[in-house]
Parts: structure tokens; sequence; C-alpha cells
């Protein structure tokens, strides 16, 4: 094994799965991101309260996993372990993914977070601080830790062909899915689950993300707050949702007689090397993430009909991934940022986008960027907005950066 | 099978609450006692530190650090609880 991909694999999605702020599954994600519906809400609890919180807004689940969890797995688990263990077996029943379909040293699973479980953190931080040693959970340890969410998914599907967690932050993600296409690619694995999640409305990481100064302060009306390439927009939304995607190897794929939503033709990752939190002003990390996934594809920039943004409604970082996506692409292709629906799940967003994509290319249907009214003069690209647009595809890309200078780029094809 | 006693009754409700699994179920007719709390009982070492917290709290009782961890069977927790509850 030298680990260089092989030419002769394709590799297909054979299952979805996703909770998210718009819906508890990807029919209904899917429904709310063509209406255009904005799923964030106002956030009014004690500690924006208490601490005076500029920022009042959050997009957080539609549905609640304890509709899907028994007790036991809700105490044991951090919130972004239990969406991330939701969306997975949504996907593993999509893609007809059972106990004995694969052997188990065949197949892998790759989630990412960006966050993890801070929210498990604090509150036993917390618990510490009042009640002493023994009011800390013995689960803590496996709650918080950023592997978590692989692991419980790896040990539930007994994936042994490897169990990772890429972190990239706001790429993690997209990041996830690129490295299960390597894993495929590679002959390491005939299927991979593979996604991101993340769940951390919750007052530190608020907090930080308030005093970087990240977040729409659009209180007075938290469903149009996420406006990404609008003229008047001022930061993201944060959000709380899992995507997880079947991956596999398309001849085994076929040898099960398993529909596939699409292929995922190829993928590119790069580094800004520019600053910790700001995007490089000249897109080059973000262009050399397309071009790499395109000439891995076989693509040209001519046969990107759609590209889904990362746009998460903040004035630099839309306008910069706007300038690449020209530059890279020309102004041909259909746009969409779905976070104007979603808000930003962070290192679930990726993965939700991802699957969003898949959508649109297999059904020829771009959802509206939501809260889009007025375009920034500047953004000079086809942004839907409004309506869904019917397009022809054969292909498109899905945009994934975070804050280290992370970049990610899927393409995905309907072959 | 049915619970022999008090000790028996609320040791199964609380590995129940602990690990998810309900004794009573699980025993499908053999005597409790026998049952192992690792693998049939799904109480593995971190799960023990929970049910040793939930018998603390139900009991009022302090049970040392090392207290249930060499007890393998959900009769000789019962045991221990006879003994010192």
């Amino acid at each position: 094994m030298n680990g260089l991909p092989r030419n002769d694999i394709e590799v297909v999605v054979t299952g979805v799965g996703a909770t998210t702020p718009l819906g508890g599954d990807v029919p209904a994600t899917w429904e709310g991101l063509l209406a255009g519906r904005g799923g964030a809400s106002a956030l009014d609890t004690e500690w924006t309260r208490e601490y005076q919180f500029p920022v009042r807004i959050a997009a957080r689940l539609a549905v609640e996993p304890d509709r899907d969890l028994d007790h036991v797995e809700l105490k044991r688990m951090d919130r972004a372990e239990q969406l991330a263990v939701v969306a997975s077996r949504q996907a593993c029943r999509d893609a007809s993914l059972t106990g004995d379909t694969v052997d188990p040293l065949r197949c892998g699973v790759v989630i990412g977070t960006g966050i993890g479980g801070a929210t498990t953190l604090v509150a036993q931080h917390d618990a510490l601080r009042e009640g002493g040693l023994r009011a800390v959970s013995p689960q803590l340890i496996p709650m918080v830790m950023p592997n978590g969410p692989a692991a419980l998914v790896g040990l539930a599907l007994r994936a042994r062909a490897g169990v990772h967690a890429p972190m990239s932050a706001c790429a993690s993600g997209a990041e996830a899915i690129a490295w299960a296409w390597r894993m495929i690619m590679a002959g390491e694995a005939d299927v991979v689950v593979a996604g991101g999640t993340d769940a951390c409305i919750t007052p530190a990481i608020m907090a930080g993300f308030t005093r970087a100064r990240s977040m729409s302060t659009r209180n007075a009306s938290p469903e149009t707050a996420s406006r990404p390439f609008d003229a008047g927009r001022d930061g993201f939304v944060l959000g709380e949702g899992a995507g997880i995607l079947v991956l596999e190897r398309a001849g085994f794929a076929a040898a099960r007689g398993v529909k596939a939503y699409g292929t995922l033709a190829g993928v590119g990752m790069s580094n800004d090397a520019h600053h910790i939190t700001a995007p490089d002003p000249d897109g080059v990390g973000q262009s050399t993430a397309i071009t790499t996934a395109l000439r891995r594809a076989g693509l040209g920039a001519e046969d990107i009909g759609h590209v889904n943004a990362h746009a998460t409604s903040t004035p630099l970082g839309d306008l910069t991934e706007s300038v690449t996506i020209r530059r890279v692409l020309g102004d041909g292709p259909v746009v969409t940022a779905p976070k104007g629906a979603l808000g930003h799940l962070l290192g679930g967003s990726g993965a939700v986008e991802a699957i969003a994509t898949v959508l649109s290319v297999r059904d020829g249907l771009v959802p509206p960027t939501a809260n889009l009214d007025t375009l920034d003069d500047r953004i000079g690209l086809d942004v839907v907005a409004g309506e869904p647009r019917r397009v022809t595809l054969t292909a498109a890309i899905s945009n994934s950066f975070g804050f280290g200078g992370h970049n990610v780029t899927l393409a995905f094809t309907n072959g | 099978m049915t619970t022999s006693d008090d000790v028996e009754r609320t040791l199964a409700q609380l590995i129940e609450k602990v690990s998810g699994t309900d004794p009573l179920a699980r025993s499908a007719g053999r005597p409790l006692t026998g049952l192992s709390l690792r693998d049939e009982l799904d109480i593995d070492s971190l799960a023990m530190v929970e049910l040793t917290d939930e018998i603390e709290n139900s009991y009022g009782l302090t049970i040392p650090e090392d207290g249930l961890h060499r007890l393998h069977t959900f009769g000789d927790v019962a045991d221990y609880l006879r003994a010192v509850a």
C-alpha cells in the first residue's frame, strides 16, 4: 500500500443523514433550504442576560436528540456526539448499511469536529467547583475528547479499517469527507462513514466568538441575521448540527445493489499559512483547494455549474471567497450559501453542505441563499436568491474554510 | 424471575438507570445473583463508578474508592449492600 489514490476507483455517496436547525433529518433540512427558511431564533437565556451578551441569536436544533437516543446514550454522550450518532444512524439506514454489510476490516469512520465537547467540559468544571471531585462524571473524558463522535460511530459499526477525527475548525466536516475519499481511493476501505458535528451554543464559546466580533448582532430579527453575500451582512450566526455521509467504493455499492446519490469525484485541501483566523485576502490557498479538487476529479472549470459556498455572512470572508470563485471558475457557476438558512454549524457545516451539494447535483436544483436581499456590489457572482433555481448540473463543488487557514473543496458529479 | 428482596429490587433499578440494561429482563428466568456485571449488565469500569455513586445516593453510604471494583456479579453487589447498608 503506497497510499496514493488509484485511478480505477470511484467513490459514491450511498447514504445521508443530518440533524440541523432546519430539521431532524435530511428531507426536512433540504426542504428548509429550498424554502430559504432562516433557522435562527432569539437566544434569551439566564447567561445572555447576566453577562449582557451583545449577541442574542443562535440556530438551535429543530429536533432534540432525545427523540432518537435513550437515557443512557443521552447521559454518556456530549451533545456533539449525540448529533453525530443520530445522523450516522440515519445515513446507515439510508444506505442499507447493517452490521454484516461490510467486513469490519474494510469499514472506516471519519468524523470531524471544530469545538467538540466544550459544553460538557464547562458544565463538568462547574460541577467540580460546586460539588467536588465526586460530582464529576467518570464519562467526562470520552465525552470531551474530540475523537469521541468518530469513536462512538466506529464502535456501533465495528469499523476496524480506521477511525479518524480530523480537526480543522469550520472545515472539519468537509475534511473528514476528504479523508474518507482518500481512504477508499487508497484501497484501505470499501465503506467509510464520514462527516462532521458540533453543538456548542454555550456561554464560553459564545463569549469567545463575541469577543472576536465574529457574530451578527442583528438581535431584532434573528431569522434574517445570517445573510451571506448581502450588503448588510454583519457576521455569522452560531448554529449546531451534524451531517453524515456513507461513502463507498462504487464497485462495492453496485455489487450490493444500493442506489447512489452521486459521485465524490475529487477533493482538494490546502492551507493559507497566512493568519490564525483571517483568510488570505489573495485567496491563494482557497484557489489551490478548488483547483486540486477539479484536477483529481478530471474536471475543468467550465464543468462546474454550481458552487455551494462556505460564505458565513462575515464581511471579509464572503468577499474573499467570491473573489476566489470568480478568479478560478469565472462567473458562470450558480452559487448558493446555505448558512443563510442553517447558520454556522462549525464542524457540522461542511458535511451538511456536502449533502446539499449532492442533492443539488442529483435534482438539478439549487436552493436560494436565505436572507440575500441586496447583493453586495463587490460580489461578482450569480448568487441564487428568493427562489430555488433549476439548473442542469453535471458537477458542483462545496467549499469549506476554517480558522487556522484550512481550505477544503469537495467536487461532486452525477455520474 | 423476581427479585428476592428490597436490596435486589433497588439494585436492579439502579443498574438499569446506569447502563440501560434491565437485570430482570436480562435474567430470563435465571437467578439474578449469577448475572455478570460486565458481560451481561453492561457495567464496565466507568459504569461501575456511576453505579457506586447511585448506590451511595440511594443508601446514604460512602463506599471506599475500590469498594465495588472487585465484585463481578449482581449477587456480589447485593451481598455487599446487605453487609454494609
